[in-house]
């Protein structure tokens, strides 16, 4: 029997038989009896199969499989994180992550100036009492060139002599019980008078001439005396404080001092 | 129900429909079931391999490629599972004669006959990998192709496979009589 026919059997069998093929099967069947028979038993065999019974499992078996199966692997929850999770696997990728410190770092770095100096790109006037620090001056020889303190019976305080470039002043700061009167007394050659800077001086009343200046001291007394030297010499400077028209304290200026 | 919607019903599944999970149950556990049994000629390592099988799928839904048809898929899963059992199976002990006609259950004694047990007597003396030409061709109305995708073989070798089955099977209906 030839293969070919055993093949045309079964093709006819799973119904893809052409029907050229079906009409040459039919003619070598009708020449050979043992094809004929062959087909015959394998179109049986299949029509048995037919007449297989559907067998019906357990009425449990599908409550068994569902109660045996755990559902939380895909549970809403892991798909509504489904992007957050790519997103932190992405941020979480190792060779980004010194990026990540990088920027943060710069992030941080700009809050903090932010906090600390304010908005740069901002227009507004910075406050003037934020305003600290020094501003550079060439030749910056301010100086501190006496303190005295006063402590006598009716005038107490401090009187300090400062020096910078070509000024100097006393800083006065007394209390007196009465009216008295400070004088300075100067070589008009070298220093001249250049006004009083009242801080906190009661009635300002001031007396000058060529080489003295005299200011009136009523209770208290407190402000800068200025004067100009004409050069790096303004010594000797005699200050001092009368009351009553008597002098109570006196005090000469000397360069080496 | 039709074949796109398995795959829908995959998908919804995979974003964690319980209930699309058990339509697809609904629709395929007696198949499978038979498919098992007829393999194995016992209902209760049927209804085992089905529970496996059912587990092994939802387990392994997000590896399933939905170019494949689902059920062809499934019918995979469930032939190696059934043939692994069969292999697990004959390592402790020999086919008698009530593994051949299938230990029955009084409820599938009822709704079976007696040709029926006849056919599965007959089916269960081919070998396994011949028995599940069988089963998917003629069971499951499969055609070469889709027998070659479940099992993962080329179609010629399911063809010849097939018709190796038949004759053989046609021997033991003509030698039962």
């Amino acid at each position: 029997m030839k293969t070919k026919y055993l093949e045309l059997i079964h093709k006819e069998i799973d119904g893809i038989i052409t029907p050229a093929e079906k009409k040459k099967l039919e003619n070598a069947a009708r020449k050979d009896p043992d094809l004929t028979r062959l087909q015959k038993e394998l179109r049986n065999t299949a029509e048995i199969l037919k007449q297989v019974p559907v067998m019906e499992p357990s009425p449990n078996l599908k409550k068994k499989i569902i109660h045996a199966i755990d559902f939380s692997r895909y549970s809403p929850r892991s798909e509504g994180d489904d992007w957050l999770s790519k997103i932190t696997n992405w941020i979480t990728t190792p060779r980004l992550r010194l990026a990540y410190a990088v920027g943060a770092g710069m992030v941080m770095g700009i809050v903090i100036s932010l906090l600390l100096i304010g908005n740069p790109f901002s227009n507004q006037p910075i406050p003037i009492s934020e305003l600290y620090g020094t501003i550079g001056i060439n030749e910056n020889n301010f100086q501190t060139l006496k303190e005295l303190t006063i402590d006598l019976e009716g005038i107490q305080g401090a009187i300090v002599l400062n020096s910078f470039q070509d000024m100097v002043w006393f800083e006065v700061n007394i209390e007196t019980n009465q009216s008295s009167e400070i004088q300075f007394t100067y070589d008009e050659q070298l220093i001249s008078f250049i006004g009083l800077r009242p801080i906190a001086w009661g009635k300002t009343v001031m007396e000058t001439n060529q080489n003295m200046v005299k200011l009136l001291c009523d209770r208290q007394c407190h402000g800068l005396v200025l004067f100009h030297k004409s050069s790096e010499n303004f010594y000797p400077l005699t200050l001092s404080l009368v009351q009553s028209e008597r002098v109570i304290f006196t005090q000469q200026f000397l360069k080496g001092e | 129900m039709m074949k796109m919607d398995d795959r829908l019903l995959v998908q919804q599944c995979l974003k964690g429909s319980k209930n699309a999970f058990e339509l697809l149950l609904d629709k395929y556990h007696k198949i499978i079931f038979n498919l098992a049994y007829r393999m194995t000629g016992q209902s209760d390592d049927a209804e085992d391999i089905t529970q496996t099988v059912f587990i092994k799928t939802y387990d392994k839904l997000d590896s399933f490629d939905p170019k494949y048809q689902f059920y062809s898929w499934l019918y995979r899963i469930a032939v190696n599972e059934s043939l692994n059992f069969l292999k697990a199976k004959r390592k402790y002990e020999e086919l008698d004669s009530d593994m051949i006609t299938g230990g029955k259950n009084p409820e599938e004694c009822c709704l079976d006959n007696e040709l029926g047990l006849r056919i599965q007597a007959a089916i269960m003396e081919l070998d396994p990998r011949y028995r599940i030409l069988i089963l998917l061709n003629h069971f499951r109305n499969c055609s070469y192709k889709e027998i070659a995708q479940t099992l993962d073989i080329p179609e010629r070798t399911v063809k010849s496979r097939l018709y190796t089955a038949r004759q053989l099977l046609k021997d033991i209906f003509l030698k039962k009589g």
